[in-house]
């Protein structure tokens, strides 16, 4: 460790971290482009310029490539390193198109934040402007390219160089006519082409699906996981009036860093588009009360050793938690399973992972089985009137098994989020929530248990969480043990009956999760990628 | 349409990047080699290098438009490469620009519609003593006077 | 009085290049000698003769050798710095051209002292008949034993690689240079790590211009104590001056140290071409100097510095009264915005801010305000780059400014001279 002070603040940090790093984990604002936590250092853009007391005077110089070193004294807001910030803004804004106005980047755009800061000078380039050209480049599928708006800051193509190693972008030329651009037929395309409008701190990569969509001021933004896979990189949903406009991947530097893969990304839409909104029961569209009683009434003149229950890695912890306690004290816990005949995706050793679902490793924790052949067996036999199944699709994964299994079941009872073939096969259809929609926990691959939390309220009341579905069904039917006020409170009660849990309640869930004592089912992230030494004295 | 090195041009190349221990650093050399195969870069030479070297044709677009000496256009039969720097100022380099734009009717960067000439303004040639100075291809010529350039053209011609 | 000529000993004779002509006048004769020292002692034995990086930045030579890490478990390497393009600089273009074994010979000798086995010699595109010639005598020198494996018997082997740049200045910059070498664009990395440390391929690297290291030989021959002998206490040792511009006789020389300029320029020049007007000292990136500033000075580091001024390249531009300073910065300014490699903002962004200026200038556009403004961008360039390519824009265009401002005013808007902005 190292003891340092900058602006008159002491702290301690890491051997190795660099004095960027060190200031802005101790809030000390020091605005920088070029400077990413998880790519190579470049030290181009110059603007994060401080002063180092030593013993020859002050040396002006940046603040990521100097390491800390025991004793240093750092200025970042003195005369002299604050006139070397404006002067980096002035020149980065000389001949920057004053696009802003329709711009998508505006308001969250470094340019515009610094000269906020640092800059509030008057304009003085009265020489004729240099004009870069190409406005509107379509350079990949997701990305729009505008090459007079890039400050040269190479996050772009250092990123490219090191995640995904396609190194499609780069900048040609030299000197002021250097430009930001793709080789002619050799598009943006990889895996992880969004993370490259991230991080560009000005408008000059940006997303094709976000373009002119909505200004980021309006936008909520709440913690999330994503859904798309066992890695559950964190995001945030970004929102407003109840539309989701985008997915941005979370700082955790223990998982995903700041990337998320583009199928991650893009999904947004998939969740608000081709969804239940009704209870149907039959033929008829029914309230949300009646769907239950009628349910109850059903459930009410079965054997509890004929109805079989249908769990889900796809659901959260709480669902399926709640679930398997409904089967304990209601039904036979021994017809419970999670079979899930999703095709496995392909790994890659980046981010994603063939397990398409996010919360494999929680039914391992809650000890329900996810093969599941046993009891499917049984269905098929006839054995059972009954089906529950939550968030599941068999019909749409393997329609013709599907057909076999389920085909001698009376009643097949759906819970399901989207208009899929299940939830046409039901012969009760519940609507449910998204993750979006509700409060809840996972388990990735690697055990790390993650919270998200709600962001939007669906429009129909009767659009309930599974949790709470299950919870309602239960006291309709006069279990006992139900009496949860929300899925916080679920979360809070499994949690004193499960060792590795105990002590936890939903909000002291760290935002970038937990690693539980779980034997972890995938790899670590980044296979092979060079991680960058001693961002806060760790390898990240 | 799709440019490919002969294969006793890839079997130099390997002997150059033998040299060094990562074969990227042998990237210049493997332009210059396609300069001198293709006549100049194009971006059907680019993606030949790129595949040769092994990285991304963006990668070598990067370097091939870093250097000024990499032709990113068909260059003539006879590259005029005028230095305008400051000891070829002092010396008459404008007279000599002058001359070679009205003789052949070019302007820098242009290439004349018979393919035999084409000019470019570069920077100090390490000529300052002989000022003024032109390359043309790989060859100096110095002491420059306008009458001198004009014969040089018409020799030039006449190759 | 005749100083012993080491660089260009042999410029003139016929086939000098070649081995036989180079043997036969006393070529690699300080090979006996070197492998009998230590590669320890031969770094101090140059560090006490004084010698001084040649390429422009005057750092000690022996002491840069002394600095490489020895047993790091990585390979050390020799870099020869041959991309000479200092507006104003001719001389490694006729050693190259002239006598390439003396720099083969020198790289031994660099190469023994720094335990390093491969020599890379970057040498600049368009000195293709330099080119060529180095490889010829590489090959030469391969098949009489003085490289490869075992030199002379000495149990050393060396290889050395002439590696061929493209045109761009900013490889004349020593990690601009590595970085090319690797086969990227010429782009400068920041300093620490410094290449002695973490060079080429990420090992220790010495980097030095061509006559640095064709200094040595002599050096290893003669002993520290003879070179020091020659120049000055603190310049000590012969290099090549050139001259350029309005003399009557341009060229280059092979001299001690110390000498006056003005005797320089009229012994050697045979005197200026009309009135002294101004003198670039040792290429375009060293401060301007005026005729009175020369009077006094003289062909060394330290003269060169108490005059506010660098030694740089030791080629001096000389001109005259019919010389418009202004027009002079303006081509200035043009080369440094055309190479500057574009990787950090302030230079990128300023040098071409400087020459887009200066065209309002010369065009009579300009009022004062855009004077102060170029020297105001210059500060804001300067020291706050990742390599010093902004300083040596920012000096040329501070002292033109300031030394020859009626150059300037005479272009600005109804002849207004400078006044200070007490308007609020």
């Amino acid at each position: 460790m190292a003891k340092i002070t900058i602006d008159g603040k002491l702290m301690e940090v890491p051997d190795g971290t660099n004095v960027l790093e060190a200031a802005l984990s101790n809030n000390v604002p020091l605005e920088h482009f070029c400077y990413q936590r998880y790519l190579p250092v470049a030290g181009n853009c110059r603007t994060c310029m401080i002063e180092i007391e030593g013993p020859k005077g002050n040396m002006l110089t940046v603040g990521c490539n100097t390491k800390v070193a025991e004793g240093m004294v750092v200025h970042t807001v003195s005369p002299k390193a604050k006139a070397a910030q404006k002067s980096a803004i002035e020149f980065l804004l000389l001949d920057h198109p004053l696009d802003c106005p329709v711009c998508d980047k505006a308001g969250e755009c470094k340019l515009q934040n610094q000269y906020m800061e640092y800059g509030l000078y008057d304009a003085r380039r009265d020489v004729p402007r240099y004009f870069k050209g190409g406005k509107a480049e379509d350079i990949g599928k997701h990305i729009m390219l505008d090459q007079e708006r890039c400050v040269l800051c190479t996050r772009c193509i250092r990123f490219v160089d090191e995640v995904p190693k396609t190194s499609e972008l780069g900048i040609v030329n030299r000197g002021h006519e250097s430009t930001i651009s793709i080789f002619p037929g050799v598009r943006l395309d990889n895996d992880y082409s969004g993370n490259v409008t991230d991080i560009c701190p000005v408008g000059a990569l940006t997303l094709k699906e976000f373009r002119f969509k909505q200004r980021v001021w309006f936008l909520k933004k709440t913690e999330s996981i994503c859904h798309g896979c066992a890695r559950g990189c964190n995001m945030t949903v970004e929102y407003n009036k109840g539309r989701i406009y985008r997915f941005m991947p979370r700082d955790n530097s223990e998982l995903n860093k700041t990337w998320m893969c583009d199928e991650g990304r893009f999904s947004f839409d998939h969740y608000q588009t081709n969804r239940v909104t009704e209870v149907r029961l039959g033929h008829e569209t029914k309230t949300l009360v009646q769907g239950i009683d009628q349910l109850a009434k059903l459930l009410e003149g079965v054997k509890p050793e004929e109805v079989a229950g249908i769990a889900s890695p796809a659901g959260a912890l709480e669902d399926n938690y709640l679930m398997k306690k409904l089967f304990e004290k209601r039904f036979n816990v021994k017809n419970l399973a999670a079979p899930f005949w999703g095709k496995p995706g392909e790994s890659d050793n980046i981010l994603k992972l063939g397990d398409k679902t996010p919360n494999r490793q929680g039914l391992k924790l809650l000890g329900i089985d996810t093969e599941g052949e046993d009891l499917l067996a049984r269905i098929e036999k006839g054995a059972f009137k009954v089906v529950l199944m939550m968030h599941n699709n068999p019909f749409g994964q393997d329609e013709a098994r599907a057909e076999k299994v389920y085909g001698k079941v009376n009643a097949l009872i759906v819970l399901s989020v989207h208009q899929t073939k299940v939830a046409e096969k039901g012969s009760m259809l519940f609507p449910v929530r998204t993750f979006i929609e509700k409060n809840g926990t996972f388990v990735n691959a690697t055990s790390r248990l993650q919270r998200f939390r709600q962001a939007v309220e669906p429009e129909n009341q009767d659009v309930i969480e599974a949790s709470m579905w299950i919870i309602r069904l239960a006291k309709s039917l006069k279990v006992t043990g139900f009496d949860y006020e929300d899925t916080q409170s679920v979360f809070n009660a499994m949690a004193q009956e499960i060792e590795c849990l105990k002590g936890m309640t939903f909000n002291s869930i760290p935002s970038t999760g937990v690693v539980l004592p779980l034997a972890p089912a995938g790899p670590e992230p980044f296979v092979g990628i060079k991680a960058q030494p001693n961002v806060l004295g760790r390898k990240v | 349409m799709a440019v490919t090195f002969k294969p006793e041009v890839v079997q130099e190349f390997e002997g150059i990047a033998a040299r060094y221990p990562v074969r990227r650093a042998a990237l210049l050399p493997a332009l210059w080699l396609a300069q001198r195969e293709f006549g100049w870069i194009s971006e059907e030479a680019m993606v030949c290098v790129a595949k040769l070297v092994g990285v991304s044709p963006m990668q070598v677009m990067e370097v091939a438009n870093f250097y000024s000496m990499y032709q990113k256009t068909k260059p003539g039969k006879h590259h005029l490469q005028v230095c305008q720097t400051i000891a070829c100022l002092l010396a008459g380099s404008e007279e000599i620009k002058k001359t070679v734009e009205r003789v052949l009717n070019l302007k820098p960067g242009e290439t004349s519609a018979d393919g035999q000439f084409s000019y470019q303004l570069v920077e100090c040639l390490a000529s300052c003593h002989t000022a003024p100075c032109m390359q043309v291809n790989d060859d100096y010529h110095e002491n420059l006077t306008p009458e001198s350039t004009e014969k040089l053209i018409a020799d030039l011609r006449k190759k | 009085m005749a100083t012993e000529l080491q660089l260009t000993k042999r410029y003139g004779l016929k086939d000098s290049h070649t081995l036989k002509v180079f043997l036969e006048t006393g070529g690699y004769a300080s090979l006996p000698k070197l492998f009998a020292m230590t590669p320890v002692q031969v770094a101090e034995e140059v560090k006490a003769s004084g010698l001084k990086g040649r390429g422009g930045a005057g750092f000690p030579a022996g002491m840069k050798w002394s600095f490489v890490p020895r047993n790091s478990g990585k390979p050390v390497y020799l870099v020869v710095n041959a991309d000479e393009s200092e507006p104003g600089t001719f001389t490694d273009r006729f050693l190259l051209l002239n006598d390439p074994h003396l720099l083969i010979e020198g790289i031994i000798c660099a190469s023994y002292s720094i335990e390093c086995h491969t020599c890379y010699i970057y040498c600049r595109g368009e000195f293709k008949q330099q080119f060529d010639r180095l490889n010829a005598a590489i090959d030469e020198a391969k098949k009489a034993g003085y490289l490869g494996k075992n030199i002379q018997g000495s149990g050393f082997d060396l290889e050395v690689y002439v590696h061929r740049g493209a045109g761009a200045y900013i490889c004349g910059e020593e990690t601009g240079l590595l970085e090319s070498l690797e086969g990227k664009k010429g782009q400068p990395r920041m300093k620490p790590p410094f290449p002695a440390v973490q060079g080429l391929f990420a090992c220790p690297t010495i980097i030095n211009n061509v006559k640095t290291i064709a200094s040595a030989p002599w050096i290893i021959s003669n002993g520290a104590k003879s070179y020091a002998a020659l120049g000055t206490p603190e310049s000590q040792g012969t290099h090549i001056f050139g001259l350029s511009g309005h003399v009557n006789q341009t060229g280059y020389w092979e001299l001690p140290f110390g000498m006056p300029m003005m005797d320089f320029i009229n012994n050697y020049g045979k005197g200026v071409k009309g009135n002294l007007k101004a003198v670039i000292p040792g290429g375009s990136s060293c401060p301007v100097l005026t005729a009175k500033e020369c009077e006094d000075l003289t062909l060394s580091y330290e003269s060169m510095k108490a005059h506010g001024t660098m030694f740089g390249t030791g080629c001096a531009i000389i001109m005259n009264d019919t010389v418009d300073m202004a027009v002079v910065l303006k081509n200035l300014t043009h080369f440094y915005a055309d190479e500057s490699c574009g990787q950090c903002t302030p230079c990128r962004e300023g040098t071409a801010w400087e020459d887009r200026l200066m065209k309002k200038i010369l065009a009579g556009e300009a009022t004062a305000k855009e004077l102060d403004l170029m020297l105001e961008v210059a500060d804001n360039m300067e020291g706050k780059t990742i390599c010093v390519f902004s300083s040596a824009l920012a000096m040329p265009v501070r002292s033109f400014i300031k030394k020859f401002r009626a150059d300037f005013e005479k272009h600005l808007i109804k002849n207004m001279v400078s006044v200070p902005e007490t308007v609020a």
